[in-house]
């Protein structure tokens, strides 16, 4: 019997042990989902926190908007001017109630400025620090970080979160977003050879910038210049590089399409190739990676030659003008095409990474395997004779269905 | 009670179950208790007092400390009744034969089954119908034997044919010069048409073949009796199992009486090798306890230890099959069952022709099959009459539940509070969110709605069937949307509750389900404090504490650890014709039970046909 009720007691004191150390019940936690970082205007840094407002998210969204600078969307952004990162989040303890908790952050945002000025010192508290997960995904945005993230306000969800998420997830249906999460940014950030990048990012602009009606690529904007009306508060599309941990150029929705070729990360895109018999039409198709690039380099003369074979396939989606190109013995016209308009897209990429001097499309981590030792590698200094490397561009698409329409005939 | 906790004096406090206030209204009723007696044969020497040993029932006999005390008031009282107890248990112990006088016998019998108060034993006097007439008496309880067939296999034939069949005691025509000995034989030869009949020479013998339901037949001059087969008392018949229910396979449970169960597994295992042996266990009595096992598989060894287990029982009242395994189980501290309790005359059957025991104990539909493992208390006798991917998968869903049982609201506990990084984000917030009217931290709800689970399910079995309607409403309120709605518990914790709930209920062994339900709360402890450091603390030492676990002689966690021969039946369901080898932890005689080729039609003459289990 003694025995009995000094196990119970001792049950019961095991209860009251938990109240003493790290036991925290989610409501009495704010959680964070995306820090910005933004040069200071009283201080050295400006650090927005999003925190989320679970009752709000819980309870079906229109609760009361809280402080700060938030609306909707159940959250509220707090901006604190802070000498450091993390001394930010100290502060952040002062003028919200509850314990921030960094775990659950999905981005990181730094305002173009600050980007450009050099994050390498965030960096790392990003890396070391144990509340950060390396699954978050590093943002540059045009304009202020503070502004970014408390307009940012969801259209579709309830949950602040859940935006972030899903908005980041574009990656996987469009070439425009990049994907690198912090993980790989960091990687990347450390090895010679490939240069990260993060996703170009920016608030919707007031009123929309049109320049004349002639014909563009469509990827051929950044986020910050897309010319719309409507839509969500943010915009993602195209890329920042970065070098030595500063943001030295960006990349438009094309380059980035290319980038993910190299990288691994494409998954599907469509292609508009002017039709080769009717040049005010488009053939329009789906384009996605046969197999993995094939990427050949050679060092000529102290100076690499590089060998690209990009192989897709896909189905066409529209002909324009009507004309029947899908019969087997004319379908090489639109896979020409295509791989015109691709030839063309990898050629600009590759200029455009020579002439910032900035391999981001990794074309170091093929060339590493020419060298015995880290060191030998490493002294070969790619980074340096990347720029005079010479290239060797094959593309091959071969158009697999021809969506629901077989013999078209044009509309009479 | 406080006085207690801090100091109780070394001296010994009488209770009300030790004071003997229930035993002299025992007494005084008749001393009903007497029947109790029967087994008393072998453990003279259990308890220090024989006469105390039969008024305690269950309390006093099974005191662990061995501090067992008589009440002195009570045996100065009545020392008189004490010592009648203890002539009869001597008559009993001692193996007294019976007197050749019948007047003696019948005397004797009397005070044994306490004639007069006693208005059950039933000494029907007869004279049996040769020339001349002789004496004799018939003793049988009444309600427990077969009236008819008393009358027409008895009665009948010694008192009006056996002239017919000239077994006159001073010389019939077709016998000269006949003895006792013949007499009594020519009785049993030719007179009663009883299906057994045995003789019996002590008075033991005769008083728990009585006591089992036979009539007992002592002839005036002869110092011996003969017992005929009578039994007739009431049972159940066999019925649907209660607790064990399949939807594919037989649709027969054990009942009460260990002959029907025992035939019902004969019913099913037609095999001349099929064991059935009666032991004593305790104070049950003999016939009453039976050892069940397919003599050319089994391992000797294992039989003889489970023979010897039972029979070196010393308990007072042990028909259940319950106390009987907490006699019998290698380690009673931990809370696994060691034995497997069934009510499926089927599942025994697999079990015997695996190689294993089973133990019959008369008054109660659960058998006992030993040795037991973890797998297969986990395993349901439908897994095998159902197709083997099938059977697989509800395996899976099995352990699955089990998990669910065991860990989930420990791992909510620990998520929760300690690793919250562990969920998604629009989970977490939806979580929080619906925590934010909760007044109490997420263990106490979580004990709160255990503890208030725990209630209803107990309340469930002993609630009479009449009012049981009202018990799902009450128990809807507590576990559902009344309970969220007056933010006692956040919504989630419900569904939490649910499906550890709905997981325990797949655990297909009560008494396994019972230990789950008991090591929820343990866990529950350990994620509160630790979080998943401490759930992972508490697998181990669960793990750890499985693994040294034995049941007669078997690894507890056999075949898995340690690593012995698996067929395809331990963790996942294999094909019927694939398990050709019996469970290699049981070390049975015959390894085989089918040859390699055992569909012997698939391609024909190369199969070879017969020769299982050589």
């Amino acid at each position: 019997m003694k025995k009995v009720i000094s196990l119970l007691l001792i049950g019961f004191l095991l209860l009251l042990v938990p109240g003493c150390y790290d036991y925290n019940d989610p409501d009495e936690i704010a959680w964070v989902l995306a820090v910005g970082l933004d040069k200071g205007k009283q201080n050295k840094l400006t650090v927005t926190a999003v925190v989320a407002v679970p009752k709000n998210i819980a309870g079906g969204g229109g609760g009361q908007p809280a402080s700060g600078g938030g609306g909707g969307g159940g959250f509220f952004t707090v901006s604190m001017e802070s000498p450091t990162f993390l001394s930010a989040l100290e502060l952040l303890d002062s003028v919200v109630d509850r314990r921030a908790d960094l775990s659950h952050i999905k981005w990181f945002v730094f305002s173009r400025a600050l980007a450009e000025e050099g994050i390498a010192k965030y960096i790392d508290v990003m890396a070391r620090f144990h509340q950060f997960r390396r699954t978050s995904h590093i943002i540059v945005c045009e304009g202020r970080t503070e502004d970014f993230l408390s307009k940012g306000v969801p259209k579709l969800e309830d949950n602040v979160g859940k935006y972030y998420e899903l908005l980041q997830r574009g990656w996987r249906y469009t070439e425009f977003i990049p994907f690198d999460t912090f993980e790989s940014f960091y990687l990347k950030s450390k090895m010679p050879g490939v240069a990260p990048l993060g996703i170009l990012a920016s608030l919707n602009r007031k009123e929309p910038v049109y320049t004349g009606n002639s014909q563009k690529e469509k990827g051929n904007y950044q986020a910050g210049k897309i010319p719309r009306k409507g839509g969500g508060e943010l915009e993602f599309m195209g890329a920042a590089i970065f070098k030595g941990g500063k943001m030295i150029a960006t990349l438009n929705g094309n380059q980035v399409g290319v980038q993910k070729i190299f990288d691994g990360t494409m998954k599907r895109t469509f292609i508009n190739a002017p039709d080769p018999k009717h040049p005010n039409d488009f053939i329009i198709v789906e384009a996605k990676p046969r197999q993995n690039p094939q990427v050949d380099v050679q060092i000529i003369d102290g100076y690499p030659h590089i060998a690209v074979d990009i192989k897709m396939e896909g189905e066409v989606v529209s002909i324009q003008s009507g004309e029947n190109y899908t019969t087997p013995d004319r379908l090489y016209i639109i896979e020409n095409a295509v791989e015109k308009i691709l030839y063309k897209e990898i050629s600009d990429t590759l200029a455009k990474s020579r002439e910032i001097e900035a391999d981001f499309l990794g074309f170091g981590l093929h060339a590493k395997k020419l060298f015995l030792t880290w060191p030998e590698w490493v002294a070969y200094n790619w980074d340096e004779k990347y720029p005079e490397a010479t290239f060797d561009i094959k593309v091959d698409y071969k158009v697999r269905r021809t969506g629901l329409l077989h013999e078209m005939a044009p509309l009479q | 009670m406080l006085k207690y906790l801090l100091y109780r004096k070394p001296s010994f406090i009488p209770s009300v179950f030790e004071s003997g206030i229930e035993d002299r209204m025992d007494e005084n009723s008749n001393q009903s208790g007497g029947n109790k007696k029967e087994g008393s044969a072998k453990d003279s020497t259990g308890f220090g007092n024989g006469g105390r040993q039969d008024q305690d029932g269950r309390g006093g006999g099974k005191s662990k400390d061995g501090g067992v005390k008589s009440n002195p008031v009570t045996e100065k009282r009545f020392a008189g009744k004490i010592a009648e107890n203890k002539a009869i248990d001597d008559i009993m112990n001692n193996k007294v034969r019976l007197y050749p006088g019948l007047d003696n016998n019948k005397q004797v019998l009397e005070k044994i089954f306490r004639v007069p108060q006693n208005k059950d034993p039933v000494f029907r006097p007869i004279s049996i119908g040769t020339k001349p007439p002789t004496r004799a008496m018939l003793l049988y309880l009444d309600g427990i034997t077969n009236t008819q067939l008393q009358n027409s296999t008895i009665l009948q034939p010694l008192m009006l044919l056996s002239e017919l069949r000239n077994v006159g005691q001073d010389g019939g025509a077709a016998v000269g010069n006949q003895d006792d000995e013949d007499f009594i034989e020519r009785i049993k030869e030719a007179v009663l048409p009883s299906n057994q009949v045995s003789e019996a020479e002590t008075f033991e013998q005769v008083v728990n073949d009585v006591l089992n339901g036979n009539t007992a037949l002592i002839i005036d001059g002869f110092d011996r009796a003969i017992l005929m087969e009578t039994k007739g008392w009431q049972y159940r018949s066999v019925g649907k199992p209660q607790v064990e229910a399949v939807i594919r396979g037989p649709q027969e449970g054990f009942t009460e009486l260990v002959k029907i169960n025992t035939t019902l597994v004969r019913k099913i295992l037609h095999r001349p090798a099929l064991v059935a042996e009666y032991v004593n266990a305790g104070a049950v009595g003999p016939a009453q306890c039976a050892v069940m096992y397919l003599a050319d598989v089994a391992n000797p060894d294992l039989v003889k230890e489970v023979k010897k287990r039972l029979e070196l029982i010393r308990a007072d009242y042990l028909s259940e099959p319950g106390l009987v395994e907490q006699m019998i189980e290698d380690s009673p501290v931990v809370p696994v069952p060691q034995v497997l309790t069934t009510e499926r005359p089927d599942r025994v059957a697999a079990g015997l022709i695996e190689g294993k025991v089973a133990i019959f104990i008369n008054g109660n539909p659960f058998v006992m099959l030993v040795p037991c493992t973890f797998f297969n208390l986990t395993q349901s006798p439908e897994d095998a009459y159902i197709r083997w991917p099938a059977g697989s998968f509800i395996r899976i869903i099995r352990y699955l539940g089990l998990f669910m049982a065991l860990l989930l609201p420990a791992h909510y506990i620990a998520i929760v509070a300690y690793h919250p990084e562990f969920i998604p984000t629009d989970l977490l917030l939806a979580m929080t969110g619906a925590r934010e009217k909760v007044p109490f931290p997420s263990i106490v709800e979580v004990l709160v709605m255990e503890t208030s689970f725990e209630l209803i399910r107990e309340a469930g079995i002993r609630i009479p069937g009449t009012v049981g309607t009202t018990l799902g409403i009450v128990g809807a309120l507590i576990l559902g949307q009344a309970a969220v709605s007056a933010n006692i518990v956040s919504p989630i914790l419900i569904i939490v509750v649910a499906v550890t709930a709905l997981g325990s209920f797949a655990i297909p062994n009560y008494s396994f389900s019972l230990s789950i339900r008991l090591l929820r709360f343990v866990y529950i402890m350990l994620a509160s404090v630790m979080g998943l450091m401490g759930i992972l603390v508490g697998v181990y030492i669960h793990i750890g504490v499985l693994v040294s676990l034995k049941s007669f002689g078997v690894p507890f966690m056999a075949p898995a650890a340690p690593v012995t021969i698996k067929g395809t039946d331990y963790f996942m369901r294999g094909p019927v014709w694939s398990q050709e080898a019996r469970p290699d932890y049981l070390d049975p005689l015959k390894t085989r039970r089918q040859p390699p080729k055992s569909r012997s039609w698939l391609r024909r003459g190369r199969g070879k046909r017969g020769g299982g289990g050589k």
